[in-house]
């Protein structure tokens, strides 16, 4: 079978369903995502990631060092020598515990040491590279195409603003090119799925090719979502919509050639899990999502983002974290901190949100409302 | 390997024993099924206790495993898994002290009286018949050798036990014959291998206390006393597990077993859903043909099912998960097709259409022949050694998008053409499911043409073919067909022209109830009375006591 056909068969089944399940429809509408007369296709979120734009050449000097090679320059800013640094970097990998708990602890707070990821603002700023090419992906969140704009390569537009990118991009784990996909978030993506309540999208249109009068909808579900006979992210499955506010968002926009569009002053709000994003609020949020004639969605949501959201599944990791991904987490905190773009604190000046573009993929699925909010799978909390 | 020759020998041996009277015969041995190993021991143990390992693979003949049964004896690798899955089962219910009725003087030594009475009764239960006293005595000593040896009574219980479920008594069904005082020269079952033959029958399971304690009272041996039985076996639940046992049977599905998929082609077609989708066939037709005791030919044309959650989502319909706890299983729920929906029948279940085809592409040809000799019992050639396949396993030639397009210029060859004008109408009826199951209505971006002609009859669809099928008369002769040869262990067919008739006018008359159609073959003298089955096993028997 060719991709077109196949793609025909399972857009057929959601026609299928979405006409014979009269009960579906009608749950689809309770959910709030479905105007009488328009068509609602429901979506669950099969992938989510930073939105990157990894380019040769893209960080000056080269990327990132490993986090062996980083805690050795960690360890020199609080006065190791280059030898005794070596040595305790050698000695903690090897499983040495004192050693281990000088590099956790190589935060200092007045005369004692303290958690290093719990406190990174207790660290030298290990002065971390970033990305200084001129294409990302993105939206032009503030309408200027200034010094830290980037040229978004999927649609030419200028003055994108995602420095979240610049601030990540030079880290070795976290970088792609669309549509490969980083090695970090790929093993994020593998561990969540079968714990994180599903993310789910239903897009509301008459015509899903063009419609200027469309709406896309941001839920989540009481169920996490279910993996294919690939380990993917299983189509046409049936979630229970959580009633929750948190993460409820409905954003109208306009669809044209296939693809939906949305700049809103709207908060964009999901909530998370642990490993990816605890808490997701995409200030002024911004959507582009193509839908695929396969049945399934790919695209951006971005905004201004704080981005202490961004930070805490880093620093939630600790040194476990730092070892198997190869992240300075003192490092981001600092390159996040440093390329926030906007929301000042009155009285500090300094920005509290970064602009940002997440790249989110989705396959066909019901959506049903749940007949009790609030009760959900489990999800890992013992990190 | 001396171990395994020991119990072939055993096997050998068993036919030939004389522990029934002088002048009664092995007429019959076939080994029980895997399905059948489970439920006795759940019957006899409780459902908690797990078997492990592989069993032997079974043997088609005829169209039903049932009839293959006969002809299979146990090979030394095969002795092996029994062994190991006997020792498994028989450590599992000594460490549930409850199951052992009586308590020994010391647990460190040997107990006659306990161990007389633990294993006389589960091993009545285990062979289906009580044990003769010098069965008895060698399991007690054999439990007694090992207590004494091991320095602890349950340890040689569990040894006894393990021993009695590698025994070919417990492993392979026996009847034994005896002359039959209504009509003097001939033989008929003596009363438990008749007992454990109608078990097997309706339950697929040995008999229970009831039905045992009928055959030793004589009652069973009565016609008025036999039908109360047949009635009561009938009318109990546990007939869904004949009945399941039975289509399992007939629709192949140990087939599932070597089901492969191509995971890129077909992503929604898992590991859960090869488990399931024969599950849910089996709910199907339980509950349509046993729990509202419906027309037999309406599991072609009925909307009604049972779908997982994961099986909705390969059929494109909407079902909410219900195992919430994570790795909790998802229940099964009734489902309806609706009206609209052009699916309709077990053809159109995922049971069907994926196992009769290939890894990465449907099959109308490999459906056409399943429906033609499944449902419909009628014999379809395979294909000589020596034709040319490409153009048909070519889905990517642009000149054939469709498989219809593909089969006809594979059938301009001559020597193709006969067989697949017997096979393909029916499969190109069902092209709306692809290989997988799932639902389509193009393939290679060129619309499927499902219509077609069986037997004179003209469909459009998967759907309405299912409704030729329920029309057709050889779909009903099939199942009487089926349901006599798997009762008698042999095809029916071959020597019960006649029987088979006057079941099929009765089926008919009865409205196609299934329930209906295994009383009549249940009370036939064709299915009480003894016929000489040629076995594996019998051979072996014959060939050591000469």
């Amino acid at each position: 079978m060719s991709p077109g056909s196949e793609g025909e068969a399972r857009l057929m089944s959601v026609h299928i369903a979405k006409k014979a399940a009269v009960a579906a429809l009608i749950a689809a509408m309770a959910a709030g995502v479905s105007p009488a007369s328009a068509e609602t296709r429901g979506y669950v979120v099969s992938w989510f990631t930073h939105g990157m734009y990894n380019v040769e050449g893209d960080c000056p000097g080269g990327i990132n060092p490993p986090i062996e090679k980083q805690w050795v320059k960690d360890l020199m800013d609080i006065g190791k020598t280059k030898e005794e640094a070596e040595k305790l970097v050698m000695e903690a990998l090897n499983g040495n515990r004192a050693s281990y708990e000088t590099i956790v602890n190589r935060g200092r707070v007045g005369d004692k040491w303290v958690n290093a990821y719990n406190n990174p603002q207790a660290v030298k700023d290990p002065q971390m590279t970033w990305v200084h090419s001129k294409q990302g992906i993105g939206f032009d969140l503030d309408g200027r195409d200034g010094p830290n704009s980037f040229e978004d390569p999927e649609t030419g537009e200028k003055g994108i603003d995602n420095q979240m990118f610049r601030a990540l991009g030079c880290i070795n784990n976290l970088r792609a090119k669309p549509p490969l996909r980083s090695s970090d978030t790929e093993q994020w993506w593998y561990l969540i799925q079968d714990y994180q309540p599903a993310w789910l999208i239903s897009i509301t249109a008459d015509d899903f090719k063009n419609d200027d009068a469309a709406t896309i909808t941001f839920q989540r579900a009481l169920e996490h979502p279910s993996r294919d006979a690939n380990s993917a992210t299983r189509a046409n499955m049936t979630y229970r919509v959580d009633g929750d506010p948190r993460s409820h968002t409905e954003i109208k926009g306009r669809i044209k050639d296939g693809v939906f569009h949305a700049a809103t002053e709207q908060t964009l709000s999901m909530v998370g899990d642990l490993l990816v994003m605890h808490k997701l609020d995409l200030h002024k949020a911004h959507v582009r999502m193509k839908i695929l004639d396969d049945g399934s969605i790919d695209g951006y949501i971005g905004g201004y983002q704080p981005w202490l959201q961004v930070f805490y599944p880093i620093g939630a990791g600790g040194n476990a974290f730092e070892m198997n991904v190869n992240h300075d987490i003192p490092g981001i905190y600092y390159l996040l901190k440093k390329h926030a773009d906007a929301e000042p604190d009155p009285k500090t000046g300094e920005n509290a949100a970064i602009s940002a573009a997440w790249r989110i993929e989705g396959v066909p699925a019901f959506l049903v409302p749940a007949e009790t909010p609030g009760k959900q799978q489990a999800t890992n909390v013992s990190r | 390997m001396r171990f395994a020759v020991s119990l072939i020998s055993a096997i050998a041996a068993f036919t030939a024993t004389t522990s029934v009277a002088a002048d009664a015969q092995t007429t019959g041995l076939r080994r029980i099924s895997p399905e059948q190993y489970r439920q006795i021991v759940t019957d006899v143990f409780g459902a908690d206790i797990k078997i492990g390992g592989r069993f032997e693979p079974d043997r088609r003949d005829s169209g039903l495993l049932a009839l293959g049964s006969a002809k299979i004896s146990v090979t030394q690798t095969g002795l092996e898994q029994y062994d190991g899955m006997a020792r498994n089962v028989a450590a599992q219910v000594i460490e549930r002290r409850e199951l052992i009725p009586c308590k020994p003087a010391a647990t460190t030594a040997a107990d006659d009286a306990c161990a007389t009475q633990f294993l006389g009764h589960v091993g009545k239960l285990l062979y289906r018949r009580p044990l003769t006293d010098s069965e008895l005595k060698a399991q007690v000593g054999a439990a007694n050798a090992g207590a004494k040896n091991l320095k602890n009574f349950y340890d040689g219980l569990e040894l006894s036990l393990g021993a009695m479920l590698t025994s070919p008594q417990f492993l392979f069904r026996r009847e034994v014959s005896e002359p039959d005082p209504v009509r003097p020269g001939q033989y008929r079952l003596d009363a438990m291998s008749l007992a454990s033959k109608l078990s097997f029958l309706l339950w697929n399971s040995g008999p229970d206390a009831i039905l045992m304690a009928a055959a030793e009272s004589g009652e069973l041996g009565t016609s008025k006393g036999y039908a109360k039985q047949v009635d009561r076996m009938i009318a109990s639940p546990r007939l869904e597990e004949g009945a399941r046992a039975f289509f399992s049977d007939m629709f192949a599905f140990d087939d599932f077993e070597k089901l492969a998929k191509d995971a890129k082609i077909y992503p929604l077609f898992s590991s859960e859903v090869n488990k399931d989708a024969a599950e849910e066939t089996l709910r199907t037709v339980a509950d349509l043909l046993v729990t509202r005791r419906g027309d037999y030919r309406d599991i072609f044309t009925t909307k009604k099912t049972y779908l997982t959650p994961i099986l909705a989502s390969v059929y494109g319909v909407p079902l909410p998960r219900t195992g919430l706890a994570n790795g909790e299983p998802d229940a099964w729920v009734p489902y309806e097709f609706p009206k609209d929906d052009p699916r309709a029948g077990i053809l159109m279940q995922i049971s069907f259409v994926a196992l009769h085809s290939h890894a990465g592409r449907s099959s109308p040809t490999i459906r056409g022949k399943a429906l033609r000799e499944i449902m419909l019992c009628q014999r379809v050639p395979d294909p000589p050694g020596n034709v040319n396949f490409t153009v048909v396993q070519d889905t990517t030639n642009p000149n054939f998008k469709t498989a219809r397009e593909r089969l006809n210029a594979h059938a301009t060859e001559a020597m193709c053409t006969g067989c697949h004008k017997i096979t393909d109408p029916m499969g190109l009826a069902l092209e709306n499911l692809d290989g997988g199951g799932g639902f389509r209505t193009h393939e290679n971006g060129a619309p499927l043409d499902t219509s077609g002609v069986m037997d004179g009859v003209k469909f459009t669809n998967g759907a309405e073919l299912g409704r030729v099928v329920h029309d057709s008369a050889a779909a009903t002769r099939c199942i009487v067909n089926r349901v006599a040869s798997y009762a008698i262990g042999q095809n029916a067919a071959n020597s019960n022209a006649t029987w088979l008739k006057t079941l099929e006018q009765d089926f008919i008359k009865d409205g196609h109830r299934i329930p209906d159609l295994l009383r009549h073959i249940a009370l036939s003298e064709e299915f009480t009375r003894a016929t000489l089955t040629q076995t594996a096993a019998a051979d072996t028997a014959q060939g050591s006591s000469k």
